[in-house]
């Protein structure tokens, strides 16, 4: 674990995500995204403080691949999300994977990548309610945990 | 008195949103009044106490701005709940769909705008991709089983339309059609509004055709012969009661709850409207 590293602080649960920890595998944590405030928003974190997916085992990426695959498959079928943004940033210091959902009042911004930061400025200033967010992750959770 | 209008922000999140080419912007023809509500848990369950201590409350409409941008919603909505008489949401519903299945069984009936017939249409007044989103938050609401309310905002542009938006309407369902025209208040804050300007009484033949047409509906207007809500009340979040009349193109605010009854507003307000008709029968 790195000191100050919010995706390590995540990943030993010193730092709670909206809801908790939705779900976990032997190197992965699912959660709610940290800080934009986004219904169905998911962030799948490594455990180990890695960069970059070249960093995995293959063991580890059939377990990641599988891993997405389940959440993606429960926002279509628990949320109705018809479309998703999957992302991986190597900017970023600890290897996160972001599945970022397009729900319908986000069409009004654009459909697309390229519209993913309006949409996020514009959550930040009408951020969907705890509660609601809460409600879903607690959703996913009772799902993934079956 | 049958209805209370709850406004619980004036703040809306359909502003921000992109318009459409040629458009003024989005939902510039709106008349709400700007400025914060200020509002705290505390303030909003001494309102509530006060609502709930006057019994002859039947329906109560949560409003705004966009109740759904409020940090006090669900605090709102509970506290609605427990009154235990019909909620109307009123909405632009943009934020509606991730809410639906918590509303369930908390509202009763969802009001949403529906200026056009299509995209072209309703998106001129309301965003790209407004037309889109209402009908999908029609379709998803009616599969939950609420009552909806569609709302149309009627100017120059959509009258020619109006004849199309009448045949989707009139397969909603809805348990009221309120048709508005633009009203000459706030103006201060709107600008490029003269497009959303439209003719008095061509308004009134296109409301008295439809009603004629659709008699299964119930169609308001400012000129129908029945007010939707002929005696309300207006209360903020921040505990100021207002009373709206005819002949005021200003609601008029008549104090605040925090300090009085319920009732002794009510009891002001029917004064008011009865002076009022009176004024109008001479």
């Amino acid at each position: 674990m790195i000191e100050n590293c919010l995706g390590c602080q995540i990943a030993k649960k010193t730092i709670a995500c909206p809801g908790g920890t939705i779900f976990e595998t032997d190197n992965f944590v699912l959660n709610q995204d940290f800080d934009i405030p986004i219904e169905s928003f998911f962030i799948i974190g490594s455990k180990k403080h890695i960069k970059s997916l070249i960093d995995l085992s293959e063991e580890e990426l059939n377990e990641l691949i599988i891993l997405i695959n389940k959440v993606r498959k429960n926002m279509k079928q628990l949320f109705e999300i018809e479309i998703t943004y999957i992302f991986q940033d190597e900017n970023a210091p600890h290897f996160h994977i972001w599945i970022f959902p397009q729900l319908n009042w986000m069409n009004m911004i654009g459909k697309g990548i390229q519209h993913i930061p309006s949409i996020i400025e514009y959550s930040k200033k009408y951020p969907a309610k705890k509660e609601g967010i809460i409600r879903r992750v607690n959703l996913l959770k009772e799902k993934l945990r079956i | 008195m049958d209805t209370l209008h709850f406004i619980l922000t004036n703040e809306c999140n359909a502003y921000q949103m992109p318009r459409t080419a040629n458009s003024p912007g989005v939902c510039k023809f709106c008349y709400r009044q700007t400025g914060k509500i200020e509002t705290t848990p505390e303030i909003l369950k001494h309102i509530f106490k006060k609502i709930s201590n006057y019994k002859k409350i039947n329906e109560i409409v949560i409003t705004g701005g966009e109740p759904l941008v409020s940090p006090y919603f669900e605090q709102v909505i509970n506290n609605t709940n427990a009154l235990n008489i019909y909620t109307t949401l009123h909405t632009n519903g943009i934020l509606l769909e991730p809410e639906l299945s918590y509303l369930e069984e908390k509202v009763s009936c969802i009001s949403l705008p529906l200026d056009g017939s299509n995209s072209g249409t309703q998106d001129y007044y309301r965003g790209k991709g407004f037309f889109d989103l209402t009908m999908s938050n029609i379709t998803k609401t009616q599969q939950k089983g609420f009552d909806i309310g569609i709302n149309t905002f009627v100017s120059e542009r959509n009258l020619q339309d109006i004849g199309y938006i009448a045949k989707i309407v009139s397969k909603i369902e809805p348990k009221y059609w309120l048709l508005s025209q633009y009203r000459e208040i706030n103006l201060n804050q709107r600008i490029g509004c003269d497009v959303y300007r439209s003719n008095r009484s061509k308004f009134k033949q296109v409301i008295m055709k439809l009603s004629d047409e659709y008699s299964e509906l119930k169609i308001y207007s400012l000129e129908s012969e029945q007010d939707i809500y002929p005696e309300r009340v207006w209360v903020q979040a921040d505990g100021r009661v207002y009373t709206d009349l005819t002949r005021n193109s200003q609601n008029i605010l008549l104090g605040n709850l925090l300090e009085r009854n319920l009732e002794e507003f009510i009891n002001m307000i029917k004064q008011l409207k009865l002076k009022e008709r009176g004024a109008l029968n001479d």
